[in-house]
């Protein structure tokens, strides 16, 4: 019995130990994780899309250029791939994809990776709906060699996400009804604040 | 300067992968590319070294009974240590390791080391054998990986780089999961060849 105890005491010293070890080490790496994480994602953006500042939300990003004028729409797509989730962003102005950036993906080195590859990501530009399609499938993509699923899975991705896109840029109410919400967002604002002075 | 003997028993004579095939699961794994050997290579190091250093300096402390779970929360601490250095400052590297960079806690050449070795020897000659073993693993992973890229991919690339390339199509049976045990296979039985000769001959001599 009093062996067991002992034991367990030295096992919890040094768990304790290694807990603060680990504890000092997440302090000193958070702010680089977070940082290198963020400037991904910014560096992605501003492949995809020429804008000047970006709003953000859950699944999607609105790109405004300096005049605050609204440019187009980043989305964040992920698609099953041959051994992976493939996340990536799509930037799409005017029914038309302006840029796609692989932002994370764990495919076959040499195989489905190759979708990292501008000759890949870059037939996209300027693609509509109907041309994103492969061209053993009436598209205008070529697939990476050797990498069926993978290219399949990340042009279906692409496909739904610029459908969807002309579906609510379609409907003629939808684009001033955002820019209104906008404009109304800033006059709660500024109705707050004359409250507030008052 | 003996420990000088256990640096080099690492690479050739003891090698982890060849001759005591252990680690296989990541050997075979990450051996696809160059850059995904280097960057498992040097996280092995780096828990291997410090572990042995850990293990054998509290090797008089350490309970025989629990020695194992010691080891076991050393080496974990040391891999996760590892994880989020790389996450802070090699992201690229991490993403393409993905799960096999937690994994390493489970890499037996670690536990290995830690129970055969560091848990019965001086600090300085632990250091040395933990480097040893650590640079054997990398340079038996990079030599896997250099046969599986330039065949399954028909070129050789270096971060980004591409070092050597040819217009030969590749095979891509080699990029994929047969490839990397048949390449394990041919090297551990043409290694167990050569130690198989010098044996008979370092034998012969000495009668």
């Amino acid at each position: 019995m009093k062996e067991t105890i002992q034991l367990g005491i030295t096992l919890m010293i040094v768990t304790l130990i290694a807990g603060a070890a680990l504890a000092l080490t997440n302090q000193f790496t958070y702010e680089h994780i977070i940082n290198n994480q963020k400037s991904a994602i910014e560096k992605s953006l501003s492949v995809v899309i020429t804008a000047d500042y970006f709003e953000e939300s859950d699944n999607y990003f609105k790109a405004y250029d300096k005049d605050n004028n609204f440019v187009g729409m980043v989305y964040m797509i992920e698609a099953q791939g041959y051994s992976s989730i493939i996340k990536a962003l799509v930037g799409i102005s005017d029914n038309k994809i302006t840029g796609v950036d692989i932002v994370e993906q764990l495919e076959t080195p040499g195989l489905g990776a190759n979708i990292v590859e501008s000759e890949f990501k870059d037939q996209f530009i300027g693609k509509t709906a109907d041309q994103v399609l492969l061209k053993k499938d009436g598209g205008e993509i070529d697939g990476v060699t050797g990498a069926t699923i993978s290219s399949i899975a990340i042009t279906d991705a692409i496909k739904k996400v610029i459908e969807q896109d002309a579906i609510t840029e379609a409907s003629p109410m939808s684009k001033p009804e955002e820019t209104n919400q906008t404009g109304i967002i800033i006059e709660d604002n500024i109705t707050e604040e004359v409250n507030i002075t008052e | 300067m003996t420990s000088f003997r256990e640096f080099f028993n690492g690479i050739l004579k003891q090698n982890p992968v060849f001759i005591q095939v252990l680690g296989l699961c990541p050997a075979l794994a990450v051996s696809t590319s160059i850059d995904n050997a280097i960057g498992m290579g040097a996280a092995t190091i780096f828990v291997l070294l410090m572990a042995n250093l850990i293990v054998s300096l509290i090797r008089k402390q350490v309970p025989k009974k629990i020695r194992i779970p010691i080891f076991i929360v050393i080496i974990a601490s040391f891999v996760t240590i590892a994880s989020l250095v790389m996450q802070a400052f090699f992201p690229p590297i991490y993403k393409s390791l993905g799960i096999y960079v937690p994994l390493i806690v489970v890499n037996c050449v670690i536990l290995g080391r830690a129970e055969a070795f560091a848990s019965k020897n001086s600090p300085i000659k632990s250091i040395m054998d933990g480097l040893g073993m650590g640079i054997g693993f990398t340079l038996a992973l990079l030599l896997i990986s250099v046969i599986r890229e330039f065949f399954g991919t028909g070129a050789l690339k270096f971060f980004g780089t591409t070092i050597l390339s040819t217009s030969i199509e590749p095979a891509m049976l080699f990029i994929l999961a047969p490839g990397a045990l048949l390449v394990m296979g041919l090297l551990l039985a043409l290694f167990s060849q050569i130690r198989k000769k010098k044996y008979e001959t370092t034998c012969c001599d000495v009668k």
